[in-house]
């Protein structure tokens, strides 16, 4: 039975509000550098063809950018609002920390933006690519210090209690630098340029399947084919090294993702079950022997922990953090076969005329951004009931509001944002639909991929 | 010994004075909105188009600022004021959305710009509620932490919404000046002169209820020193007539300036009515962060701060200038 408490409307509504916002930095933070590549091909080239290209993507950069600047700023006051308790207690870390993102990274994406989107008659082609590379900057500067404070509430280090009632720096540069914080934020900056990657494949597929715009479609799509391959391999790579750290820091948390109940050597694999939490076991268990210690431990007989040792009422929502993550690495191994199989068309000159490969394009569009939020739900749920992992409880975080205001503003945040969504997602069509170039559609929507 | 503390208070209150100021004259665009005929409308927008992304950043420096230097305010206040502040920040969703949206949209146009002109509407109101709580709430000495999610409605914090909606309006038809031309910007100064005289009159029944109200702020602003503060009255005031006296002959830069300097007088007064207090009966100092932070925030602050001023600097500079409908920014 789920009561509707302070506690659960509040963390539901800062799960919507933050799942919804992530949609467009990891868009932005991409096509941002996929931006400053066309347009270091405009620079090189002076050709205006090169332009459009620019000009085409950055519509839909400027529609996300909007959408993120927005959500984030509802972000950054519901966190002291609903968790005030939190900014109590470690205010002292993460302000500065936030303070920092916003003073490095913030003014230098919102300041440049203007001049990147407006600006092309304003300012030299220099300084326009010059505020290009700014707020390109601007983006992944703020994904580093935004998983800096996060990799700290995973793996706390280099803070002291003060007085009893909070934490304070001890030394800021373990703060900063604490040992989940390289690993994870290259994960994500891997999880952003993939995620884009095929967003700019599904968009510039549907130019290939409606033979419109060829040329464009091409010259976007295959720079983001390269890139895909590359990250999806290597993200496999990165994502291991994650996992070990977890291993390392969260055993807890790997138990769950890996639904094992009891501590045991040579456990297996589960690919698919249904955790049951009251009883803990699993229902229908498809698993490979010996995998999951390998994994996790790269060694066949190695120990996987399990959650046996855990209280009934401190185990974090096992079924979800297993499903999540289970999405997660899906959505990575179809994105290596997706990646080999279009250098596989592209190879033979076939990208317009495989129908079935562009459909398979097509739908991944989104599927990119359903794996990095799965990512973020298995990372966020698997430490529970921690907000600072083991230092300070989610519960004791939630700011004494009454529960009929945070289910008031969740209702209208809720309605608010999928219209919103709705819109948006209604704008970029209608950008994709007018083309790369709206003037001279005729001649350009003719040629096939004969020039390949 | 350098007071951390109190350099961290003119931080915060020079970001929020900088998003009042920015963000203020953008909602004012806004909220002038419903005047304006479909073409003027796109006019207006183009002002502020390259801008507004960075103007609302203050509010988010406002709120880092916060959290780093008073995280023990920051988790008193933000909860007590739930209510207004939660809807605020889903109006300015909406501002941003619909302001996006406007520029792109041809048949849902008008759908659009009444979203904006809403949004624009709610999210100042709220933003004078908000102040008109805390003032009310400082001079009562309500303790903020018990009163967690209570509106305090009373009509002195609707005095404030109102207030600030005329406010903005005042800075976005002063803006709107610097940048139009012909008949619009005519028109816009019609505008702004009469938004001048409702902002006075507004300023006028604040000054007069607030020490009939708070005893307190009524002893500080008359017991001592009364010559001085009258002067400074005086000068504050005949600062707002001379904008108000250029405006009327056409100038072109007095009456955003004219505004700029009337939120300046009224910042100055709030602070000097509660200083140093932060919270009721709270003072600054023993909200402070401790020092591992505050050094952070004002080391970072103080080299970082000009950087970033130069750059904001430079976006506007790029797009100086009067604004018309050959102003194409695309392509």
């Amino acid at each position: 039975m789920l009561v509707l408490s302070t506690e659960i409307l509040s963390r539901l509504q800062f799960a919507f509000t933050i799942s919804f916002h992530a949609i467009f930095p990891t868009l932005n933070i991409g096509l941002a550098v996929f931006l400053v590549y066309w347009e270091y091909q405009y620079l090189k080239t002076d050709s205006k063809f090169y332009l459009k290209l620019c000009q085409f993507w950055m519509k839909i950069f400027a529609l996300s950018f909007g959408m993120g600047v927005v959500s984030g700023v509802v972000l950054a006051y519901e966190l002291g609002a609903n968790f005030s308790g939190l900014i109590a207690y470690a205010g002292n870390i993460l302000g500065p920390l936030m303070l920092l993102e916003t003073m490095t990274a913030f003014f230098l994406e919102a300041g440049f933006l203007g001049i990147m989107l407006f600006g092309w008659n304003r300012v030299g082609k220099r300084a326009h690519f010059l505020s290009t590379c700014m707020v390109s900057m601007g983006t992944v500067i703020s994904l580093l210090w935004i998983m800096s404070a996060n990799s700290f509430m995973q793996t706390p280090v280099g803070y002291k209690v003060f007085n009893n009632t909070l934490i304070i720096a001890d030394s800021w540069i373990p703060v900063i630098f604490n040992p989940s914080f390289i690993l994870r934020a290259l994960h994500m900056l891997i999880a952003t340029l993939l995620t884009t990657s095929f967003f700019v494949m599904g968009v510039s597929g549907y130019f290939f399947f409606k033979n419109k715009d060829v040329l464009f479609a091409k010259a976007s799509f295959t720079p983001a084919l390269y890139v895909a391959l590359l990250l999806s391999i290597l993200q496999v790579f990165s994502g291991d090294r994650v996992g070990l750290m977890v291993y390392k820091y969260q055993p807890i948390k790997t138990a769950a993702i890996e639904a094992n109940w009891q501590t045991k050597n040579s456990a297996p694999l589960i690919l698919f079950a249904i955790p049951d939490i009251k009883n803990r076991v699993n229902h229908f268990e498809i698993s490979i022997p010996k995998l999951g210690s390998w994994i996790n431990t790269r060694d066949l007989n190695g120990v996987l922990p399990g959650l046996e040792s855990v209280k009934q009422e401190d185990l974090p929502p096992v079924a979800a953090v297993f499903y999540s993550f289970r999405v997660m690495v899906g959505i990575g191994l179809w994105f290596i076969f997706l990646a080999s199989w279009g250098m596989y068309c592209k190879r033979r000159h076939q990208l317009v005329r495989q129908k079935l490969f562009l459909y398979a394009i097509m739908l991944s569009t989104p599927l990119g951004f359903v794996a990095t939020i799965a990512g973020w739900m298995t990372s966020e749920m698997g430490r529970q009931p921690w907000v600072i992992y083991k230092i300070m409880r989610t519960k004791d975080s939630i700011s004494n509001l009454p529960a009929e205001q945070v289910l008031t503003s969740l209702t209208i945040i809720f309605i608010l944002y999928l219209f919103f969504f709705y819109s948006y997602l209604r704008f970029v069509r209608k950008v994709i639909c007018e083309g790369f170039d709206k003037k001279s559609k005729v001649l350009l929507s003719s040629i096939g991929d004969s020039d390949d | 010994m350098i007071d951390y503390a109190f350099i961290a208070l003119c931080l915060v209150g020079f970001a929020i004075f900088m998003y009042v100021i920015l963000d203020g004259f953008g909602l004012g665009v806004g909220i002038l909105f419903p005047l304006m005929s479909e073409s003027e409308q796109v006019i207006l927008l183009k002002t502020i188009a390259p801008i507004w992304d960075g103007n609302e950043t203050w509010l988010v420096l406002g709120g880092a600022l916060l959290y780093a230097a008073f995280p023990q305010a920051c988790s008193i206040i933000l909860p007590a004021i739930y209510m207004p502040l939660m809807l605020m920040l889903c109006a300015l969703v909406g501002r941003g959305v619909a302001f996006e949206f406007r520029a792109k949209a041809e048949r849902t146009k008008a759908r659009w710009a009444r979203c904006f002109f809403l949004s624009s509407l709610v999210a100042t109101f709220c933003q004078g509620v908000i102040l008109g709580t805390l003032v009310e709430a400082s001079a009562n000495s309500i303790d903020l932490a018990k009163h967690t999610g209570l509106l305090i409605l009373s009509p002195f914090v609707f005095i404030c919404g109102l207030g600030l909606c005329f406010g903005y309006a005042l800075l976005g038809s002063g803006w709107l000046i610097i940048k139009t031309e012909g008949e619009l910007e005519k028109k816009v100064r019609r505008f702004c002169i009469s938004l001048y005289m409702s902002v006075m009159i507004i300023l006028v029944a604040i000054m007069i209820i607030t020490p009939l109200k708070l005893p307190a702020v009524a002893k500080l602003w008359f017991e001592y020193e009364l010559w001085t503060k009258f002067s400074i009255i005086i000068l504050y005031f005949s600062g707002i007539f001379v904008a108000f006296w250029k405006t009327l002959k056409n100038s072109q830069f007095w009456p955003f300036f004219g505004a700029v300097w009337t939120y300046f007088g009224c910042f100055l007064m709030i602070g000097y009515s509660f200083f140093p207090n932060l919270l009721p009966n709270r003072s600054y100092q023993s909200l402070a962060a401790h020092e591992t932070a505050l050094t952070v925030v004002v080391w970072a602050s103080l080299t970082l701060l000009p950087l970033l001023l130069s750059y904001c600097a430079y976006a506007y500079w790029v797009f100086w200038g009067k604004v018309d409908h050959e102003t194409s920014f695309y392509e």
